[in-house]
Order: C-alpha cells, then sequence, then structure tokens
C-alpha cells in the first residue's frame, strides 16, 4: 500500500508534528478541515476507505482520528469501538451534520473523545484538537 | 418530601428532578418493580440528605432551576462520590449529552423513552456500582494491611513482588539472607498472602 504524501510530507519527518487522520467516507466533499488542520502545523491525511485507514494505523503513528460527516451512523460508531480498544487507544472526534442525541451518547458510551455538530467555529475546533493532541 | 428511613446497604435509586409529576411516575415504575427508590426536587436536597455509602445509582434531571443537572454531576465528581448517574432530558441537546458522558455519566436518556428501556439501564447501572464499590473496598483492605508492614517488610515485599529472589534482595540491601527470609515471611503473614502469586495480585490490584 503506498501512502500519499503532499507537499507538507518532509514535516513528516519531524516527530513533534501531531498526526491527525480524517475519514470522510463521501469522496466528493472537498476537506476544508484538512486546509485548517495543515495550516496550524498538523500533519493531516485524508482517507475515503475505513479499512485503508485501520491498516495505516497499525504502522503509522495517529494522535487523533477525525470521523467527518456521513458515517456518524453504526460505521462512525464501530470505528470509534476500534480504535478505542487498541492496546494504545486512539481518541477519535466525530464531526457531523446531522447528528443526534442517541448517536452521540453511543459515541461517547464507546469511547469518543468529543461528538461535534457542524457548523463548529474554525476556533473552537481548533481547540479540541489540540487538546486531543495533548 | 419525607425522608424515608432505608437500609444503607440496599442499593437505592436516587431520583432528582424539579417536576413533581416526572418524580411520583419514577416512584411508582421503582416501587412497582420492588426496588429502592428516594426522590429529591433539587441538586441541594440532594446533596443534603444522600449518603456516599448507599450503594445504587442517580437518575437526574438535567434542566432544573437552581443547581443544574450537570452541575450537581461535577459537585458530586469533587467529592469523589462513584456513584454511576443517568441522566434524563426533555430536550435533545447533544453538547450538553457529550459533556455530561465526558464528566462520566453513564447514560443519557430522552424523553420520552419506554420504561423497561430506562429498568434496564438501572439494573446495568446498580450492578456497575456494587462491583465497583467491592474492588474499592477490597483495594483499601490490601491498602490498610501495607501500612501495617515495618519499611524494611515494605521494601523487601516490593521487590519480592518485582521478581528478586531472596539472595539478590539481601546482596541489594546488605542483609542476610536469613534476615531477609524472616521479613518476608512476617510481610506474608501480615498481608495474608498465601503465596507469591497471591501477594503479586494484591498488590497489582492496587496499582
Amino acid at each position: 500500500m503506498t501512502r500519499k504524501l503532499d507537499d507538507k510530507s518532509t514535516t513528516l519527518n519531524n516527530m513533534t508534528q501531531k498526526q491527525i487522520a480524517i475519514v470522510n467516507t463521501n469522496k466528493n466533499t472537498p476537506s476544508a478541515l484538512k486546509s485548517l488542520l495543515s495550516d496550524l502545523g498538523y500533519g493531516v491525511e485524508c482517507y475515503t476507505q475505513v479499512s485503508t485507514l485501520i491498516e495505516i494505523t497499525k504502522t503509522h503513528p495517529t494522535d487523533v482520528i477525525i470521523i467527518e460527516s456521513d458515517i456518524a451512523n453504526d460505521a462512525g460508531l464501530n470505528l470509534v469501538k476500534t480504535f478505542n480498544q487498541l492496546v494504545t487507544p486512539i481518541p477519535t472526534i466525530l464531526l457531523t451534520d446531522n447528528g443526534d442525541l442517541l448517536s452521540a451518547v453511543e459515541a461517547m458510551k464507546f469511547g469518543a473523545l468529543n461528538y461535534i455538530e457542524k457548523p463548529i467555529a474554525d476556533s473552537a475546533l481548533a481547540k479540541i484538537v489540540h487538546q486531543a493532541c495533548s | 418530601m419525607v425522608a424515608l428511613k432505608m437500609n444503607e446497604s440496599e442499593p437505592t435509586i436516587f431520583i432528582v428532578d424539579d417536576d413533581e409529576a416526572v418524580r411520583d411516575s419514577l416512584m411508582l415504575l421503582f416501587q412497582s418493580v420492588g426496588m429502592n427508590a428516594r426522590a429529591f426536587e433539587s441538586g441541594e436536597a440532594f446533596l443534603d440528605q444522600f449518603s456516599m455509602d448507599t450503594p445504587g445509582c442517580l437518575v437526574l434531571d438535567i434542566r432544573m432551576p437552581g443547581m443544574s443537572g450537570l452541575e450537581l454531576q461535577n459537585k458530586l465528581n469533587a467529592m469523589h462520590c462513584i456513584l454511576p448517574i443517568i441522566f434524563i432530558t426533555g430536550h435533545g441537546d447533544i453538547p450538553m449529552a457529550v459533556k455530561a458522558v465526558q464528566s462520566g455519566a453513564i447514560d443519557f436518556i430522552q424523553k420520552p423513552f419506554r420504561d423497561q428501556d430506562l429498568l434496564d439501564r438501572i439494573n446495568d447501572a446498580i450492578r456497575l456500582d456494587i462491583t465497583h464499590r467491592q474492588e474499592l473496598t477490597q483495594t483499601q483492605q490490601i491498602k490498610d494491611k501495607l501500612a501495617t508492614l515495618t519499611k524494611r517488610e515494605y521494601e523487601i515485599i516490593m521487590l519480592v513482588v518485582d521478581g528478586c529472589a531472596n539472595k539478590v534482595i539481601a546482596s541489594d540491601l546488605n542483609l542476610s539472607q536469613r534476615t531477609v527470609e524472616l521479613h518476608r515471611s512476617h510481610a506474608m503473614q501480615k498481608m495474608g498472602a498465601k503465596s507469591l502469586a497471591h501477594i503479586i495480585r494484591m498488590i497489582v490490584n492496587i496499582n
């Protein structure tokens, strides 16, 4: 499997840079989130396949996983569970634009770090990601 | 609200809700299935009257005049109260639900709910609380026993648990092997440990 590296790949060598994985199964969604987080100095990778994400995290240190929008359903919840049950759990944040109370509660009970409804101010999101990485 | 005298060790469902109709219907529901329950009209009244030693769970309304459900949760956390909390809310407010679970609530239920769903969650919560309390009691008993060891006994037992042989401990601490054996056997007696595996389990348990 080849890992697509963008122009920020050089900074991947910097061990102090926090690595964030964004998963969004909706291929047509341009991720404004990616540019925001890159601008904030994080290493950001985007995935449209849950299976690819799971494979990659086995070998690449990932500090936070952001599960975006349309999969704040069963698949998203399962992902939260998967990463929370690892020997070294990876924090997960769900970011959704059609959230409901039930899945929010379920996600949190499964060990998600946060469940956020869009729209959210960049500054608020930056703060949450920063806390998740520390 | 009349404070009913209850057996303190009997699991109790504490209800905190400002709405009298809700309190009454919940009391009826819990009594109908033979569970101990007490209702309070506010967080303040609950804090005044509840005992940390009573196992059970707390069914808590999130929106109340005066102290809110989340505020009561924070107060209980600050008191190191381990009573499991199930929040009940009339309106689906996601940020509140997230906050509540982040702060340790075991569930957050939206009205209207099925009676059986609530009862199931309450049963889970009570079981969890009882297990948690037993673990805490065991941990405390081990800590109490550890406190009766002399400094030397403690030092030696920790090395034993780390896997050091008597010979190694003796040379590390500049003691004779015989002295190490004596301290070790005294410590094991004080701890009530039957075997090496037993003492290791105790020490691992409290960490």
